[in-house]
């Protein structure tokens, strides 16, 4: 639609360069004197673009990186590439190898989750498992996952929630919610997504491509659950910090400007693991699995508890169940 | 005049806009959305086509073999984890004559072991420990169970969380979601002599969210 396609160009347009954000920590990024949008400016300014970029001395690996085309439709040696150029670049600059990952949805499977409201205790070594695991920025605390504590008298209230507690937990008379990407099945983000850049896999993990967001942030408003996460500065992570096992579509290094949000950890998920939050809970609040398999745990939770999904009315379909005992 | 015109053009502007809404609204709410079960009808479940299975995740692990509620898996096994363990190293005589030698060797031997489940009446060591046989823990009727199946004994009274923990929605996986299954057992979590979660400080902070917030 053309409403669409000028807001698509606004937004493009919109973004100056930025300049990338220098301090501390480990670039994450190829180094980036003009990046994908301001390119595309330039290149709609007339003949300047290549002057630009061989000014700017751009080797042959980082001109194919710069215009490289949406994963979500790239060829697998076209992704092979991609990953190839990544992690050469990471040992470059750190001399640290990463193991990026282009793994595929496994058959047969639709991810689900489930969380266990009067399970959990509030310690929150999900959000630490997560934040470690998913290579989040360590700066300004970017965290997918949220506890919420909230009081019995009140039920499931997120106004009255509280998600900043400091004190000892479990409290006498509060319980422990946590939210987090619920992967819906129609997931809003996606819809309303003008470069796709955003999109649902076979098993059911909404991912993003970082190198073909926008950065227009339409998904952050269409999320009814708080769900995804905008990086407003260049993330950082302590070199010794970052987790080298990676997938493209999961906690590979971000950068500026891009949205991310949780994936269900991609990165293990597909290899038979589960996502770190899961793994961390020491209280077993959290459920991981395949729900199209009917010897799962997960199956056995949605077929014998009393099982209920946020804003359900919103008919987003999300694939995170919530139940009490 | 002007206003005039002005006024019918907002009219059609919100005529517009609201058309526009309601069909967002409508299609979110009627729209012929899928449901996720509906998906997970459609999809007959092929078990053998998966080639997922956890079983790398696993392999440093110890291990046993279990049946319960018709469901195959494996639990940690226990045994090898009691530092006490084996008990018979000094439960060799009957538990009068070691108690007699008490006095001699000052404190109590198992100083540390308070019990704060359930009360006196319900519960005292030999509920659970064979005075005769320490090695083995014993259910109501006397049946042997050893420490690795030691949740057969929390069964007896907690059938729920039994059943619960055999399904899935109570307890929690070791190595991943994919087969082979195992679990931790209910003394992996619980402590069989004082059984409720500790409390304790939350192990992350966010400093940041409240201006987090704000900038959205
Ligand atoms: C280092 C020696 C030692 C080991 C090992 C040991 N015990 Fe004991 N235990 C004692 C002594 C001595 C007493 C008796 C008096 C006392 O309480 O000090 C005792 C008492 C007990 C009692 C009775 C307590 C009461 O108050 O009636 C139980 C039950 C018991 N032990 C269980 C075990 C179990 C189960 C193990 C193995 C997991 C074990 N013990 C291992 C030394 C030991
Ligand atoms: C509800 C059943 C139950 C009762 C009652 C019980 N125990 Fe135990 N006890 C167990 C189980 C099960 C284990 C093994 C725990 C494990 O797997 O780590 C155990 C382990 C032990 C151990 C070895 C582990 C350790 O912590 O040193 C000792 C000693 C022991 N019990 C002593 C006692 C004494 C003394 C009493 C009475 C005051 C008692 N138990 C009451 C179930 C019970
Ligand atoms: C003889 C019966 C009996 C056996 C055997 C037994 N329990 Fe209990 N348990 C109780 C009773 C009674 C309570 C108190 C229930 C209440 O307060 O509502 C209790 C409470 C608990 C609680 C809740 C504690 C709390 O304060 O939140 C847990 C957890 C628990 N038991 C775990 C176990 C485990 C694990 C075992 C096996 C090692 C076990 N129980 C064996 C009777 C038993
Ligand atoms: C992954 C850890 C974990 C395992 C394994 C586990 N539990 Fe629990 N259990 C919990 C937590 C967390 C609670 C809630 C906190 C509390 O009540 O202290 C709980 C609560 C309970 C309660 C109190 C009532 C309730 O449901 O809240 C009982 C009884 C209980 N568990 C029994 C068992 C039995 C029996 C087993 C083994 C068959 C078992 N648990 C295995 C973590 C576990």
């Amino acid at each position: 639609m053309i409403i669409d396609s000028i807001k698509k160009l606004q937004n493009l347009f919109n973004q100056s360069a930025e300049k990338v954000d220098e301090s501390g920590g480990v670039k994450q990024v190829f180094e980036k004197p003009i990046d994908r949008r301001s390119s595309l400016k330039a290149m709609a300014g007339g003949f300047v673009a290549s002057a630009a970029l061989s000014g700017a001395g751009c080797s042959d690996a980082k001109w194919q990186e710069y215009f490289k085309g949406n994963y979500k439709v790239m060829t697998d040696e076209e992704r092979k590439a991609t990953i190839a150029r990544l992690s050469a670049n990471y040992e470059e600059r750190t001399g640290h190898k990463v193991n990026i990952s282009d793994k595929k949805p496994n058959e047969n499977t639709l991810f689900g989750y489930a969380f266990n409201v009067s399970k959990c205790q509030g310690y929150g070594d999900c959000i630490s498992a997560c934040v470690e695991e998913n290579n989040q920025d360590r700066d300004t605390e970017m965290q997918y996952i949220r506890i919420h504590e909230m009081n019995k008298k009140n039920g499931i209230n997120f106004e009255m929630a509280d998600d900043t507690f400091t004190h000892q937990v479990p409290q006498e008379g509060n319980f422990y919610l946590g939210t987090q990407c619920f992967h819906c099945d129609n997931p809003p983000c996606v819809k309303v997504c003008p470069v796709e850049a955003t999109w649902q896999e076979t098993d059911g993990i909404v991912v993003i491509d970082y190198d073909w967001c926008v950065g227009c942030r339409y998904c952050l408003a269409a999320c009814p659950y708080d769900g995804r996460r905008f990086n407003w500065k260049q993330p950082t992570v302590p070199e010794p910090e970052v987790n080298k096992e990676q997938h493209y579509l999961g906690n590979r290094l971000r950068k500026k400007g891009v949205m991310e949000k949780c994936t269900f950890c991609v990165q293990r998920s597909r290899e038979g693991k589960n996502p770190a939050c899961v793994e961390a809970c020491p209280t077993g609040a959290r459920t991981f699995g395949n729900i199209l398999d009917p010897e799962s745990e997960i199956r056995y939770i949605l077929e014998n508890k009393k099982v209920f999904r946020l804003k359900e009315d919103l008919g987003t379909e999300p694939k995170f169940w919530y139940y009490m005992d | 005049m002007k206003t005039w015109v002005s006024s019918i053009l907002i009219i059609v502007v919100v005529l517009l806009a609201g058309s526009l809404l309601s069909n967002l609204i409508m299609n979110n709410h009627h729209g012929n959305h899928k449901s996720v079960f509906k998906t997970i009808e459609s999809k007959p479940y092929e078990p053998d086509s998966i080639p997922m299975s956890s079983v790398k995740h696993l392999a440093y692990l110890d291990t046993v073999s279990v049946t319960a509620e018709g469901r195959h898996f494996a639990i940690l096994n226990r045994e090898n984890e009691i530092t006490s363990f084996k008990c018979s190293e000094c439960h060799n005589e009957p538990l009068e004559e070691l108690k007699a030698l008490k006095p001699k060797m000052g404190k109590k031997s198992h100083w540390n072991i308070e019990l704060q489940h359930a009360n006196a009446e319900t519960m005292n060591c030999n509920t659970c420990h064979s005075e005769n046989n320490m090695d083995e823990l014993h259910t109501f009727t006397g049946a042997r169970v050893s420490f690795n199946n030691s949740y057969k004994l929390c069964s007896q009274c907690h059938q729920q969380e039994y059943k619960d923990w055999a399904g899935g929605a109570h307890g929690k996986r070791v190595g991943g979601w994919a087969k082979p299954v195992v679990k931790r057992t209910c003394t992996n979590c619980h402590n069989p002599h004082s059984p409720s979660f500790p409390h304790k400080y939350p192990s992350r902070i966010n400093t940041r969210m409240v201006e987090q917030r704000a900038k959205k």
